[in-house]
C-alpha cells in the first residue's frame, strides 16, 4: 500500500466550488512531511501530557504498528496517551499546526488496519481516558471516555440491572471509542441494533483540534446529523473523546436454544421461516461442520456429531410470561425444517458453553490452521443457501477450506478463509478467495462488510459496491472534516486515480488477536 | 449564499421545464407563497417530475440557471424551518410513488419518495410486516417529507427513528449527479454512513429519489393500557415504568382535551387540565407477555389511584388513529425534548402557560424517550389562504417557545417549532441551535451546495 492521499484527487469544479482557497489548498495537499524534528515533536508532546504518557523510544513502538490486520505495519512516529479532552484538543492542535499526521486508536482490536499509521503518524491513543464519567438509570444513560473496554461498561452498571447492547465478540478488551469509529456489531445486534443505534451524543476533537458537542442526549438532533456520519468514520473524521449512550434494562428474561441441522439449506431455511413468522430473536448465529470441528478441539467442547452440515444458536429474550411461547414455536419452526435435534439450554452453564463455543471462533480456527483471512459480507438472509453453496464451491476451486462463523440473522458472514503462509503463493490465493467472497455478496445485493471495516483492507473493494459519484461524495465530506488530510489518510475510500495493482501482501491472520474471543 | 438573479423568467423556466417533464406537468403558480407556504409573492414554477431522470434534468437545469428549487413531498406541510430564500421552482415528489422493491423475508422495502405513509403500511401490512413510524401527521405524508424532517412518533419509544431505519438512499445532489448511500441490506459498514446526512436535512443537501428502508414484524397482537389521571399520577407510573423491565412499544403521556383551558376562571381551568391526562403503554409482545405487562400496569394503576382500561389489535390501532386524528389540525406544533424524568416539570409549565393566556393548547410526551410535542391552536392555515397576521398570538407563542427552550436547555434539552405560520418563524429562530456544530452544518451546504439551489436559508442556523 502507497502512502499517497486519498486527497490528491478532487473534482475539477473543486476550486471555484470553494469559497476560501486556502482550505482548498490545503485539502489538495498530502498528507505533508513536517520540517518539525523528532526532538522537538517529542518535547511538545510531553509538556502537554506528561513524559510518561509519551512512546518514542523504537522498541516501543513496534507493538503499535498494526492492529488486528497484520499485513501492512507501518511505525508510527511517536505514541500520545491524553487524560483528558483537553489534552487531545492540545495533542491534535499543535501537531496540526506543524502538518504532522496522526491517528487515533483504541484497544487496536480492528480487524481492517485502520489503527495502523501508514504515513508514520503520531498515534494518540486513547487508553488511559477509560473512566464512566456518569450514569443516570432513570434516564437509561452513560456517559464514558472512549478508552472505557466495552464489557467493562456493562460490569459496572450490572449490579443495578442494566448493560450496554453492542457486543462484538471482542468486547472484552475493545473500546467503546474504536466501537463508535468502527459501528461495531455482535451477535445481539438482530433485535437490539448496532453501535449507531446506541450513542445519542458526543464529544469530538476535529483534525484542527477544535472540539464541538455532537448529537443530543434525548431527542433528535438539532442540523444535520454529524453524529451519524461520524459513527462508523473509522477515525478518519477526528477523535471522540467523550461518548454519551443508551443503556438498556436487562431483559427479565432468556432462552436460548441449539438446533443441529442435517443441510445447510435446512439451517438457512429455519432463520427466514423464524422471522418470517414474526419473532425477531436477539440473536441466530450459525456455523458450519469446520468451525464445529475447530471449536471442539477447544476448550470449550459442544461434541457437535462430526456428520450435521450446520448448527444454530438461537437465543429469545423479554419477559419471562411469554417466552416460553416463542421459544416453543422456535422449535417448532426448527421441526418443520428437518432438524435433527433441538435443544433449549437447561442451565446458565448450558447456555453460556453454547455461546462460548461460538465467540471463541475466530481463535480456534487459529489453531487448526496455521493462518485464516476473515471476511465480513453482508447478503439478504433469503440468499444464505445459494452464498454458502458459492463459497462452497470458490473453496473447492481453490483447494483452501474455508469455515463460516456467523450472524445468520442479519445475513452477515464470516467466511474464514485457511491457508498456510509458508507454501509460496498461497497468501496471495488466500487474498484473491477473499476478495472473491465479496464481490458474491454484493452480487446478490449485499455489502463487503457488516461490521469490520474498510479500513485498509477492503479500500480497493469499495469498488464493487459503489461508483465514482458515490465515493467522490464520501471524499468530499472527508475534506468537510479534515482538509488537510492529516487525520487517518489513505484509508476507507479509494481515491479516484489509484489503480488495483497495489494488493500485495494483505492478509488478516487470528495471530495477533491471540487471547481475543473470536 | 448567492444574491438573486436579477431577471427571472418565469415563462422561459417554465417552458424549458416543460420540454423536461411535458407540459402537463408543469404549472405557473402567480403567487409562490400558497404553495410554500411564506410570504413570497412572487411567482414560482411547480413541476411534477415521472422519474428519476428527470429529477436529475430538472435539478441540473437549476443549477445551471441558477434557480432556488424547493422539493416538497404531499406540499401539505411545509409550514417548518425558517422561511426560505426567494424560490423559483418547486419540485413536487407526488408522481414518484412505487414501491419499488419489497423483499418481506429479508424486512427490507425500497420506495420512491412520493409514497404516502398509508400506501406503503397498507403494501408491508398485506405480507406481516410494518414500518415502525408513526408520526403525528396526516396520513397522506410521503415517505420523502417524513425523512427529510425525521419525523417520528410514539413508536420510537422501542423501535427508534427514521434514522434507525432508513439504511440506503439514492439522492440526486444540487448539481444533477445522482448518488448512492448505503445499501440495501440490514447491517453495511461500507465507508460514511452518508443516508444519515439526509434524513433530518429538510430537502436542503439533495433530492431523495428512492429510500430503502429496514423493517419489522406487524406484531401479532398489540395491545394499548390506558391510564387516566392527573399528571403528578401519571409521573409517578412513568417513573416505575422506566425502571421496570417492562417493554413499553409506544409510552405516550397525553393531555389532549382542551376545552377546560378555554374557561376563564384560571384556577379551576388549570385543576381540571392538570387532571386530564391519560397515559398509553402499547406491548407489542405476545399475548401472554402482554398480560403480564397488563396486570402489572394494573398493580400501579391502583396503588397510585389512577383508572385503568385496555384495547387490543384493531381497536387499540382505532384509538391511535383517533388520537392522532385529533392533533392534525392545529397551527403551531413545538417539539421538546429532555431527559424522561423531566417531562412533568415542563408540562406544567405549558398547561400554566395555557390556563393564563387562554390558548387552546393539547401537549403529548412521549415518556421513556423524553420527546414532547405541544399543539397550539384550531384549524390551521389552507395553503392557499394568505398568512392572516396576528400579533398577539405571534407574541405568545413566540414567548412559549423561547421559555421551554431556556428551561429545556437549562435540563440538557432543546425546543424547536414543527410547524408555525411564517409570521411565527420569522420572529423566533425555529431551531435555535449554538455552538460549534453550526459551523461544519455550513461548511457541509457548502460543499455540497456551494450556489445555493436548494431550500438556501431554511435550515438550522439559518442555512
Ligand atoms: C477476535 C476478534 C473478534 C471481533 N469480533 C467483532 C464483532 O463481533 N463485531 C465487530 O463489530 N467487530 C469485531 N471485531 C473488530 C474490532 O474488535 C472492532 O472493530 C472494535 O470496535 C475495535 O475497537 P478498538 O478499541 O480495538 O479500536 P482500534 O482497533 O484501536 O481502532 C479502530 C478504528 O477506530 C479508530 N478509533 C479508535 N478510537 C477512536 C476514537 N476515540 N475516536 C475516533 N476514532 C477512533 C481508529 O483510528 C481505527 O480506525 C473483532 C476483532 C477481533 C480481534
Ligand atoms: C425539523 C423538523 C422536524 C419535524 N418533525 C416532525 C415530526 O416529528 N412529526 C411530524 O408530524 N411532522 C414533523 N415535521 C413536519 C413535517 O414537515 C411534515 O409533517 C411531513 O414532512 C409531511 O410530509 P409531506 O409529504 O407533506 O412533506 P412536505 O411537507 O411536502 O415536505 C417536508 C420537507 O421534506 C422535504 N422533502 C420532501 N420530499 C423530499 C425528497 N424527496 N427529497 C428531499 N427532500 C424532500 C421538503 O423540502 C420539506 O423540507 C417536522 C418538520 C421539521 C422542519
Amino acid at each position: 500500500m502507497t502512502t499517497e492521499s486519498t486527497q490528491g484527487q478532487t473534482p475539477p469544479t473543486k476550486t471555484q466550488r470553494d469559497a476560501q482557497p486556502t482550505q482548498s489548498a490545503q485539502s489538495d495537499a498530502q498528507p505533508t512531511q513536517s520540517a518539525t524534528s523528532q526532538m522537538e515533536l517529542v518535547a511538545a508532546m510531553q509538556r502537554i501530557v506528561g513524559a510518561k504518557n509519551v512512546i518514542y523510544e523504537p522498541h516501543r513502538l513496534h507493538v503499535f504498528s498494526c492492529d488486528g490486520y497484520v499485513a501492512e505495519p507501518s511505525l508510527p512516529r511517536a505514541v500520545v496517551m491524553p487524560t483528558n479532552t483537553d489534552e487531545v484538543a492540545a495533542v491534535v492542535r499543535w501537531l496540526h499546526q506543524h502538518k504532522i499526521p496522526f491517528l487515533p486508536r483504541g484497544a487496536g482490536t480492528g480487524l481492517s488496519g485502520g489503527a495502523i499509521p501508514l504515513n508514520g503518524e503520531v498515534i494518540i491513543s486513547l487508553v488511559k481516558m477509560k473512566k464512566l464519567l456518569s450514569v443516570d438509570f432513570e434516564n437509561l444513560r452513560a456517559v464514558v471516555q472512549p478508552g472505557l473496554v466495552n464489557l467493562n461498561l456493562t460490569k459496572l452498571i450490572t449490579g443495578e440491572g442494566y448493560y450496554y447492547a453492542p457486543d462484538p465478540s471482542s468486547q472484552s478488551v475493545c473500546t467503546i471509542g474504536g466501537n463508535l469509529a468502527e459501528n461495531a456489531g455482535g451477535s445481539h445486534c438482530l433485535k437490539y441494533g448496532v453501535t449507531t443505534n446506541h450513542i445519542v451524543a458526543a464529544k469530538f476533537v476535529l483534525p484542527d483540534g477544535e472540539v464541538i458537542d455532537v448529537g443530543s442526549g434525548f431527542g433528535d438532533p438539532i442540523g444535520y446529523d454529524i453524529l451519524g456520519l461520524i459513527v462508523g468514520s473509522e477515525g478518519t473524521l477526528g477523535i471522540a473523546t467523550e461518548i454519551t449512550v443508551r443503556i438498556l434494562k436487562k431483559p427479565q428474561a432468556v432462552k436460548t436454544a441449539l438446533a443441529m441441522f442435517d443441510r445447510v439449506e435446512d439451517a438457512s431455511n429455519t432463520v427466514s421461516a423464524i422471522i418470517g413468522a414474526g419473532i425477531i430473536p436477539a440473536a441466530i448465529e450459525m456455523m458450519d461442520q469446520l468451525a464445529m470441528q475447530a471449536v471442539d478441539k477447544s476448550n470449550y467442547h459442544v461434541g457437535y456429531p462430526t456428520d450435521i452440515e450446520a448448527v444454530l444458536l438461537i437465543e429469545v429474550d423479554g419477559l419471562a410470561a411469554g417466552l416460553e411461547e416463542d421459544a416453543g414455536r422456535v422449535v417448532e419452526i426448527c421441526e418443520q425444517n428437518h432438524v435433527r435435534m433441538v435443544k433449549v439450554a437447561g442451565s446458565e452453564a448450558e447456555r453460556s458453553l453454547w455461546w462460548s463455543s461460538r465467540k471463541m471462533a475466530f481463535g480456534a480456527i487459529g489453531r487448526v490452521s496455521p493462518d485464516y483471512i476473515v471476511q465480513d459480507g453482508v447478503i439478504p438472509r433469503t440468499k444464505l443457501t445459494e452464498v454458502l453453496q458459492r463459497i462452497a464451491d470458490i473453496s473447492c476451486e481453490s483447494g483452501l477450506p474455508i469455515a463460516n462463523v456467523f450472524h445468520a440473522g442479519d445475513g452477515n458472514l464470516h467466511p474464514l478463509i485457511c491457508y498456510d503462509s509458508r507454501i509460496p503463493g498461497e497468501t496471495e490465493k488466500a487474498m484473491r478467495v477473499g476478495s472473491e467472497v465479496l464481490r458474491v455478496c454484493v452480487d446478490v445485493g449485499g455489502t463487503i462488510t457488516g461490521e469490520h471495516g474498510v479500513g485498509i483492507e477492503k479500500v480497493e473493494e469499495m469498488r464493487y459496491q459503489f461508483g465514482e459519484a458515490d465515493l467522490a461524495a464520501q471524499l468530499a465530506m472527508r475534506d468537510v472534516f479534515n482538509p488537510g488530510a492529516l487525520c487517518n489518510a489513505g484509508k476507507l475510500i479509494p481515491s479516484p486515480a489509484r489503480c488495483v495493482e497495489v494488493k500485495q501482501a494483505r492478509w488478516t491472520t487470528g495471530r495477533n488477536a491471540a487471547g481475543v474471543e473470536g | 449564499m448567492e444574491t438573486e438573479i436579477p431577471n427571472f423568467a418565469p415563462n422561459d423556466a417554465l417552458s424549458s421545464l416543460s420540454e423536461i417533464c411535458g407540459i402537463e406537468a408543469v404549472r405557473l403558480i402567480e403567487h409562490g407563497g400558497d404553495i410554500l407556504q411564506t410570504n413570497q409573492v412572487d411567482p414560482v414554477v411547480f413541476v411534477t417530475p415521472h422519474d428519476e431522470d428527470e429529477v436529475v434534468e430538472i435539478i441540473r437545469m437549476a443549477h445551471a440557471s441558477r434557480w432556488k428549487v424547493s422539493v416538497i413531498g404531499a406540499g401539505t406541510q411545509l409550514a417548518s424551518g425558517a422561511p426560505s430564500d426567494r424560490i423559483h421552482v418547486v419540485m413536487g415528489m407526488e408522481r414518484l410513488n412505487q414501491v419499488v422493491e419489497f423483499a418481506p423475508a429479508d424486512l427490507v422495502v425500497t420506495v420512491q419518495p412520493g409514497v404516502t405513509m398509508e400506501a406503503l403500511q397498507a403494501v408491508l401490512a398485506a405480507e406481516g410486516k410494518m414500518l415502525p413510524l408513526d408520526p403525528w401527521l396526516a396520513p397522506n405524508a410521503t415517505i420523502g417529507g417524513i425523512a427529510a424532517t425525521a419525523a417520528s412518533g410514539p413508536r420510537r419509544a422501542l423501535y427508534g427513528t427514521v434514522r434507525d431505519m432508513a439504511i440506503g438512499l439514492r439522492v440526486v445532489y444540487p448539481d444533477g449527479t445522482l448518488v448512492r448511500t448505503g445499501g440495501k441490506v440490514v447491517k453495511n459498514v461500507a465507508g460514511y454512513d452518508m443516508t444519515k446526512l439526509f434524513i433530518g436535512s429538510a430537502g436542503t443537501l439533495g433530492v431523495m429519489t428512492e429510500l430503502t428502508f429496514k423493517l419489522r414484524p406487524l406484531p401479532l397482537h398489540r395491545e394499548t393500557v390506558l391510564l387516566s389521571g392527573t399528571r403528578e399520577q401519571i409521573a409517578a407510573v412513568q417513573a416505575r415504568l422506566t425502571s421496570s423491565v417492562l417493554i413499553a412499544a409506544r409510552a405516550e403521556a397525553m393531555n389532549l382535551t382542551t376545552d377546560v383551558t378555554t374557561d376563564v376562571t384560571t384556577d379551576v381551568s388549570r385543576e381540571a387540565a392538570d387532571a386530564a391526562w391519560v397515559l398509553a403503554v402499547d406491548c407489542d409482545e405476545n399475548e401472554s407477555s402482554a398480560r403480564y405487562q397488563r396486570d402489572e400496569l394494573k398493580t400501579w394503576a391502583d396503588e397510585e389511584g389512577t383508572d385503568f382500561t385496555y384495547l387490543s389489535n384493531v381497536d387499540a390501532d382505532a384509538w391511535w388513529e383517533a388520537t392522532k386524528g385529533s392533533v392534525l389540525d392545529a397551527g403551531v406544533v413545538l417539539r421538546i425534548a429532555g431527559r424522561p424524568s423531566d417531562w412533568e416539570k415542563l408540562a406544567r409549565h405549558v398547561t400554566a402557560f395555557a390556563a393564563e393566556t387562554g390558548l387552546q393548547i393539547k401537549q403529548t410526551w412521549g415518556v421513556t424517550v423524553g420527546v414532547g410535542r405541544i399543539f397550539i391552536g384550531g384549524p390551521r392555515q389552507q395553503p392557499h389562504e394568505p398568512d392572516t397576521p396576528d400579533s398577539a398570538f405571534t407574541h405568545r407563542v413566540s414567548g412559549l417557545l423561547l421559555e421551554l427552550r431556556q428551561m429545556a436547555s437549562e435540563l440538557g434539552g432543546s425546543a424547536i417549532i414543527e410547524r408555525a405560520s411564517t409570521e411565527i418563524r420569522t420572529a423566533v429562530d425555529p431551531f435555535g441551535i449554538t455552538g460549534g456544530a453550526t459551523v461544519l452544518f455550513e461548511r457541509i451546504k457548502r460543499e455540497i451546495d456551494p450556489k445555493g439551489v436548494l431550500s438556501p436559508g431554511s435550515y438550522a442556523g439559518g442555512i
